[in-house]
């Protein structure tokens, strides 16, 4: 499911293992990029294509869950699959409960990482669809009018045409003029499917 | 027998002695010989008839006693000597005639120039008839040595109470180093002596049981006591442990080495804290073995609790064999103060020790837990990418075009991270190496000694025959005592442990240690514990020193294992044989301090 332009980032001290993990992915098609530290990582511009980060945690300067928490506050946010070679389980705990796809404790199967990889290019690669649908939504919501924006609104809420006319101080045929354009421009097919786009843009609370 | 010629030839011929005995009668010459010996003896010879006239006196008599011959034969001692004089040599002349045998008297005379005292052999003489019918005197003239004796006896007086008078201790010895003469201010100098000796006890000796044990040696020494004790209260204070007993007996692990607090005298003062003194010990209901004191001539008992602020370390007891003054038992409350600041300084020291062992320890371990998470992950880093490396290569090969130059760069890479596990290893060797504890001079033999205090119980209960044999010129060693304790110990507990089972012969333990060939290269001191145990077999050799192997049913194989690296770590080599009949030897040489030092 790995896109041809999936990238793997590696952090790891060891010059040693961040060759071995780059030839690893290599012999599976995979592109990697090394880095000795998380400060180099971070000053890197990273390409927009489905990406994941084999992150060791013990690391001279800041560590592997220090630069978890740095990344969970940056966006696009990144998969990590942390190695060690000493962990316990509090930090497993620790990495796992802050998103971490995996935890592998070195020397790891090679499969292990292989797998744990692909799984987290995969979720990248979730991610960034939904990322990018909800983009279109909000490129759609942008273009209805304040008006039609309204009645979107309490159409979502369940309204009757009347009763928004009525809300909105017009006739029951102009709402209903709005209401089918802003339901072509925001590609709803039915009233259904509008309040789950409202919902994925935050218009309406989710409620069961 | 005529009272004008002594010894004349008529009287001779009376003598009824001369016809008993049948001997021919001597010729003129003879009697002149007879009577120069007698004139010229140094004593003084008289005969006297039985109603005690003189019949004969020799020149020694007339000289010393101011009288001549014609003076005095025939004449009894009243009509010569003073009255009372004369009362007394009748007196012991009569004691003779009735008596019929030979008897000694202290005379004393009278003469111009003083006093004189004689001691006589008198003697009687017996006719035909069996008769006594004269006394003969020898006497010897002991006014000089009497004289002497009253001036020594005087001066004694003298000095006796010069000395009793002083308060300076004056003290006798003879030439066997044994106490003649004390004055009573000795009882100052006793405890005086006694507790330097504690001070020195204290000071000197490794251990509690060691010190109070020179004390109560040091209390039968100067005390001259029959025996004194020393006892420890265990930890709830509910027991008394014998630490210490000299003089009569110096057996710790006899029935009565434990009392209860409260029980019997010693637990009485211990429970009291107040000093018990039972003057007359054959009388007093509270010493219940009479038969024991009476044997052993036991008269009296004194116990000192030994305080320290109040609280309970010890009691000291014992038993004399002459009654106990108030000053000498004054003399013991300081020696019992000196020995109970001793103990609780002793305590104080080995409570600071094992605290400092223990933090020793916990560093240790500590030290340990981060080495070995840094050993970890030094090592686990070449490892991994090895492993990763060779995964990589088993991919690239599978391949139907199989990337030769990433595999050859792969192995290249494995190659190399091999390299640096093995540096990592080499290292940690070296930091093991460096962070050796402490290591001081020892003296093996007393280290064994100390391990051995260790053991009498396991050695009697599993009827051990132990034999030491102990070289007295061993060199020290540097190393760390508790470590080396530890190995000693192990190897004795192996030793008894693997006779467990023997019984068709005895169970004989040999430790000994000896200096190890000067000139060799291996110069230092080699420990051997031999047993007679089921042994093992050669080809289990190897496996003996291996982590977690045992053949005890419930051993942990921990021991062997880590007596090894112990011994290793102090440059030394631990190693072992069956022996030739039974059992094994297990045996370590360390070197001595000097080739110790790189």
């Amino acid at each position: 499911m790995s896109a041809d332009d999936s990238i793997v980032f590696i952090i790891d001290d060891d010059q040693s293992m961040r060759d071995a993990l780059r030839r690893l992915l290599g012999t599976v098609g995979l592109r990697a990029q090394a880095f000795e530290t998380p400060e180099e990582f971070l000053k890197t511009k990273r390409p927009d294509t489905p990406s994941c980060l084999v992150l060791d945690v013990r690391l001279p300067g800041l560590s592997g869950l220090d630069l978890q928490r740095e990344l969970a506050d940056v966006d696009p946010p990144i998969q990590i699959v942390f190695i060690t070679a000493h962990g316990d389980i509090p930090m497993t705990v620790q990495a796992l409960k802050a998103g971490a796809v995996d935890f592998l404790t070195k020397p790891f199967r090679d499969q292990q990482l292989l797998d744990a990889v692909h799984h987290a290019l995969d979720r990248d690669g979730t991610a960034r669809h939904q990322r990018a649908q909800l983009a279109e939504l909000r490129r759609r919501y942008e273009s209805l009018t304040q008006r039609e924006r309204e009645v979107m609104t309490l159409v979502v809420t369940g309204l009757l045409n009347k009763q928004i006319a009525a809300q909105v101080g017009t006739s029951e045929a102009t709402v209903k003029a709005h209401r089918a354009q802003l339901m072509r421009k925001m590609q709803a097919e039915s009233v259904a499917r509008l309040v789950t786009i409202a919902q994925r843009l935050g218009l309406v609370p989710l409620r069961s | 027998m005529t009272h004008r010629q002594p010894l004349d030839r008529d009287d001779r011929r009376t003598d009824a002695a001369r016809q008993k005995s049948g001997v021919r009668e001597p010729d003129q010459a003879e009697e002149a010989l007879a009577r120069e010996i007698l004139n010229n003896s140094a004593n003084l010879i008289s005969l006297k008839d039985a109603e005690g006239r003189y019949l004969l006196v020799n020149r020694q008599f007339e000289k010393t006693l101011h009288v001549r011959q014609e003076q005095i034969k025939g004449k009894r001692d009243d009509e010569i000597f003073p009255p009372e004089l004369a009362a007394a040599f009748r007196a012991n002349d009569l004691q003779v005639l009735h008596a019929g045998v030979p008897m000694e008297f202290e005379e004393a005379t009278l003469p111009d120039d003083g006093a004189h005292t004689c001691l006589v052999q008198k003697f009687p003489l017996v006719n035909a008839e069996g008769k006594v019918y004269a006394t003969g005197g020898i006497g010897t003239d002991i006014t000089e040595r009497k004289r002497a004796e009253q001036a020594l006896r005087a001066s004694e007086e003298h000095y006796r109470l010069l000395c009793e008078g002083a308060a300076d201790v004056v003290i006798s010895i003879n030439e066997g180093g044994q106490l003649v003469f004390v004055n009573p201010a000795t009882d100052s100098a006793r405890q005086a002596l006694v507790r330097a000796d504690v001070g020195v006890a204290f000071a000197t000796k490794d251990s509690l049981r060691a010190s109070l044990q020179a004390c109560a040696e040091s209390v039968v020494r100067h005390f001259e006591t029959a025996l004194a004790r020393i006892w420890t209260p265990g930890k709830d204070h509910d027991v008394l442990d014998l630490q210490a007993s000299a003089g009569l007996y110096t057996d710790l692990d006899d029935t009565h080495s434990r009392r209860p607090v409260g029980f019997l005298n010693t637990g009485l003062i211990a429970k009291e804290r107040k000093r018990l003194v039972i003057d007359d010990v054959m009388n007093d209901p509270r010493i219940p073995d009479k038969t024991w004191a009476r044997n052993e001539g036991v008269t009296a008992f004194a116990g000192h609790p030994l305080l320290v602020r109040d609280s309970l370390v010890g009691v000291m007891t014992i038993f004399s064999r002459s009654s106990l003054t108030t000053k000498t038992l004054d003399a013991l409350a300081l020696v019992a103060d000196a020995i109970a600041q001793g103990i609780a300084q002793k305590r104080a020291e080995e409570a600071w020790q094992s605290r400092q062992a223990e933090l020793a320890r916990v560093a240790r371990l500590v030290t340990m837990a981060a080495l070995s998470a840094s050993i970890a992950h030094e090592v686990t880093q070449p490892l991994a990418a090895i492993v990763t490396n060779g995964d990589a290569c088993l991919r690239l090969l599978a391949s139907d075009r199989p990337n030769v130059s990433g595999t050859r760069d792969a192995v290249a890479s494995i190659i190399r991270d091999a390299r640096r596990a093995v540096d990592v290893v080499a290292r940690v060797r070296a930091l093991l190496k460096k962070s050796d504890v402490a290591r001081m001079p020892l003296d093996l033999g007393q280290l064994i000694r100390d391990v051995l205090a260790l053991v009498p119980r396991e050695v009697a209960r599993h009827r051990i025959v132990l034999q030491t044999s102990l070289a007295s010129d061993l060199p020290p060693v540097l190393g760390d005592r508790i470590q080396l304790q530890q190995v000693v110990l192990n190897l004795l507990t192996n030793a008894i442990e693997a006779m467990r089972d023997v019984v068709d012969r005895r169970r004989e333990l040999v430790i000994s240690a000896r200096r190890h060939d000067v000139s060799h290269p291996e110069a230092g001191v080699l420990v051997a514990v031999q047993d007679a145990g089921v042994g093992f077999e050669r080809a289990s050799l190897d496996q003996l020193f291996e982590a977690l192997y045992t053949t005890k049913p419930d051993g942990l194989g921990m021991g062997l294992s880590i007596s090894r690296s112990i011994i290793l770590s102090h440059g030394g080599r631990l190693w072992a044989t069956p022996n030739a009949d039974h059992g094994a030897t297990f045996q370590f040489i360390l070197p001595t301090g000097k080739s110790q030092t790189p």
